[in-house]
């Protein structure tokens, strides 16, 4: 039996999803909202592999889960940053304030 | 207090107080340096929890690739030193009000969750382990994933390549 | 597992989704091989055909028994054909507008977007037909990223730019936040298999833990919420809808948004309803606050819709509004609710998309997409006037229209279960809708405009006539499609 239980894993993940969470709701920068929602699918993980050893039923699937999260998490990364690439040429700021010419 | 308890509270408070220094820190670049060491920690975590190959990805994409990518789209893009522009206190508090009340339900509930029982042989093999899972169980949404990926390849491409000829594109707005 | 075991699955099964797959590929390669000026039209012809191919192969695949690919990470059923048909036939359509897209500079030199309209599809394939949780994600964000890149591909302008990073940040906390559900479903039941989760249910461990099971489900409710754009989350959809190309916005009003009703009525009605006992309890206890996203969401969408001077934000607005209607019936829950929705959907897909074939006609032509670009429409193209007459007015809800019967059948079956609230909900904001949709109806038919003649080309007047077409012949004669999805059996959903 190991002596770090599950709880403290999950209770790990969820303070860095609230923190992944608080940054992408309340910070102005793009890049660092795009960072903050990798912090959240990084607290995922933690859940899919804590889960994967300690859960109901452990097994390697948490694992290969956590496996496809990272993928897209990188892939999702990557368009997101071309997106603000392509938005920055065009409008010259990464301020997510400022994005709002359609509301005008 | 033994070892592998101690440990874990170096990985996690490392991991913890480094997410919150990137909400506090002022500079992009900072913020950014500050992420590396949460995913490393989260690796280190995941180390623990007996997935090598899993840490070995983690290592590789989140402090590696994703962190190289942010620093460049830090570095193509203009940024003043300081980024932030204050926004609204009442949404301030309307946003910090429900991740907290968020937070304390989900806590409660986590908090004795435990189900006793655990793999004790997931870091035999481990890599083989995931290889053989990929490969047979998981065959199709791996197969989905390469059209993702290639999904994602051609789409960060055609975004972020400047068309030459394009050159009065700038006054389209 | 062998080699053996794996061939002996029936692969043939998923020969649309192969279809799809190898067209797809096929189009990136093209596009990358032509000459950099030769207009890329042809490939949406092409595209086109994989469609129809994949079409026939689906009709042909009616009445299959379900089967099942390696642990259901790949299955076939009613379910998944009903759905696989509607995304089908939408993205056929839409492909047929995106040919007579004019766009910009430039823009019938970028072959990318047919194929990325293409693995978008792919992805809500999937989403339709699996029933485990890691091909659903995969599919899921499949949709997604396409979707993503689909939405910012006028990289020269700056309302697309703005409306690609708002749907990748929206889109991407949401995906964190629908993952965070998974992995304690996962957690709690040790499988991502649905029916396994399903099962796992009756565990007393789980039982012990149900509120944390139940929250996992609302954070998944909450996910995919954003994903239909039902209040309170839709604040993306109006810049996304209006920032991006119009058979974009069509492609994300209707495929986007059916493939998460797919998603959202497979993963609850999967696993809560298909083992008897407790836990159908759960579902009930969620029921209120599905319904009070119903009820918020088509007063949201209906009442905002009112203030909009830009008539693609109008209508992304009443996608919204339509988004809290087919969230009727699964509140209601009756044994009607597939053939509900599937028939809402049908006749949404129909209008939603006749009209944005309208839209792009018009804004095209006038390079406004202010809803004043429509005044003297009915002088300039009076068949055009008259098929977004009938569009509107199958839209808003009038009888003779096959929005009539999909939305008169959703309320029957609301008052049916006792929803009173709901169903008057539904009513006053029908209701509030007359006035925006028949603002745009005054617009065309007794206002002046310009006065020179208007033709639509001819990709845009097939899409015209097919959905004006459908919109009607199932206004007047719903059992034909009724009848049709007879051929589908629901139960086989809950067969493992």
């Amino acid at each position: 039996m190991s002596s770090v239980p599950l709880s403290v894993y999950l209770v790990l993940a969820l303070i860095l999803f609230c923190i992944g969470l608080f940054g992408a709701l309340t910070k102005r920068n793009a890049v660092i909202v795009l960072i903050s929602i990798e912090l959240m699918l990084n607290a995922v993980n933690i859940n899919l592999i804590a889960f994967a050893k300690y859960g109901i039923n452990p097994s390697i699937t948490g694992q290969i889960f956590s496996l496809f999260t990272i993928t897209v998490a990188a892939a999702e990364a990557a368009v997101g940053l071309a997106i603000l690439i392509a938005l920055y040429r065009n409008r010259k700021t990464v301020n997510v304030d400022e994005m709002d010419i359609m509301k005008r | 207090m033994n070892g592998e308890l101690i440990l874990f509270f170096v990985l996690a408070l490392v991991a913890i107080g480094s997410g919150i220094l990137m909400l506090n820190l002022t500079k992009v670049v900072h913020m950014v340096i500050a992420l590396v060491f949460t995913f490393l920690s989260i690796a280190g975590l995941y180390v623990m929890l007996s997935a090598e190959f899993v840490a070995f990805v983690q290592v590789l994409i989140y402090s590696g690739a994703i962190t190289i990518i942010m620093l460049f789209g830090i570095m193509l893009t203009r940024h003043d030193d300081k980024t932030e522009t204050k926004i609204g206190v009442p949404r301030m508090i309307l946003v910090l009000t429900g991740i907290v009340a968020f937070f304390v339900v989900m806590f409660f509930q986590i908090n004795d969750l435990s189900f006793g029982e655990q793999a004790a042989d997931l870091h035999v093999d481990n890599t083989e382990k995931i290889g053989i899972a990929l490969y047979s169980k998981y065959v199709i949404p791996f197969e989905l994933t390469s059209v993702l990926l290639l999904v994602a390849l051609v789409g960060a491409i055609i975004l972020a390549k400047r068309d030459d000829e394009d050159k009065g594109a700038e006054d389209n707005e | 597992m062998t080699l053996e075991k794996l061939l002996s699955y029936d692969w043939g099964i998923m020969a649309p989704e192969f279809t799809i797959l190898i067209v797809a590929t096929l189009l990136s390669l093209m596009d990358l091989f032509m000459p950099n000026k030769t207009s890329r039209k042809p490939l949406a012809l092409l595209g086109i055909a994989g469609v129809i191919i994949a079409i026939v192969f689906s009709v042909l695949q009616i009445g299959t028994e379900p089967t099942s690919i390696l642990f259901d990470t790949y299955r076939f059923d009613a379910f998944a054909l009903a759905f696989k048909l509607l995304f089908l036939v939408a993205t056929g359509l839409i492909l047929l507008l995106a040919i007579d897209y004019e766009g910009e500079r430039e823009w019938e030199f970028r072959g990318e977007f047919f194929y990325l309209l293409l693995t978008a599809l792919l992805g809500a394939m999937m989403m339709a037909s699996s029933a485990d949780l890691i091909t659903l994600f995969v599919g899921l964000e499949l949709l997604s990223i396409s979707s993503y890149i689909l939405a910012g591909i006028r990289k020269n302008n700056l309302h697309s730019n703005e409306a690609a990073f708002k749907y990748v940040v929206n889109g991407g906390i949401a995906t964190a936040i629908t993952l965070f559900g998974m992995s304690y479903i996962y957690g709690l039941t040790g499988s991502t298999n649905l029916y396994e989760i399903s099962e796992a249910l009756t565990n007393p461990a789980v039982e012990q833990n149900a509120f944390l099971l139940v929250m996992a489900f609302v954070m998944l409710l909450v996910g995919l919420a954003f994903k239909i754009a039902a209040a309170p989350f839709h604040m993306w959809a109006p810049d996304v809808y209006q920032g991006s190309a119009t058979p974009v916005t069509a492609f994300l009003s209707v495929v986007s948004k059916s493939a998460g009703f797919a998603l959202i009525l497979k993963m609850f009605l999967i696993t809560f309803l298909s083992v008897q006992g407790w836990h159908n309890a759960i579902i009930l206890e969620l029921q209120p606050y599905i319904a009070v996203i119903a009820g918020v969401t088509m007063v949201v969408g209906n009442v905002v819709a009112l203030r909009q001077r830009n008539i693609k934000r109008m209508f992304a607005y009443s996608s919204i509004a339509h988004a809290g209607y087919v969230l009727v019936p699964f509140v209601s829950l009756s044994l009607l609710v597939f053939k509900m929705t599937w028939f809402y959907l049908l006749a949404y897909l129909l209008m939603n998309i006749g009209a944005f074939a309208v839209i792009q006609f018009v804004t095209e032509k006038e390079r406004s997409e202010d809803f004043t670009a429509f005044s003297g429409l009915y002088k300039r193209a009076p068949w055009v006037a008259v098929m977004m007459a009938v569009f509107i007015l199958s839209l808003a809800g009038l009888p003779f229209t096959a929005g009539f019967i999909g939305k008169f059948g959703i309320f029957m079956s609301s008052l049916g279960t006792g929803h009173y609230v709901l169903a008057s909900v539904m009513i006053a904001t029908t209701v509030i809708s007359y006035v925006y949709y028949f603002n745009i109806l005054v617009q065309i038919f007794f206002r002046k405009g310009e006065v020179d003649r208007l033709l639509p080309s001819i990709g845009l007047l097939i899409v015209m006539i097919i959905c004006g077409a459908g919109t009607i012949f199932f206004g007047i004669y719903p059992g034909a499609a009724y009848d049709f999805f007879q051929e589908f059996d629901m139960n086989e959903l809950f067969i493992k």
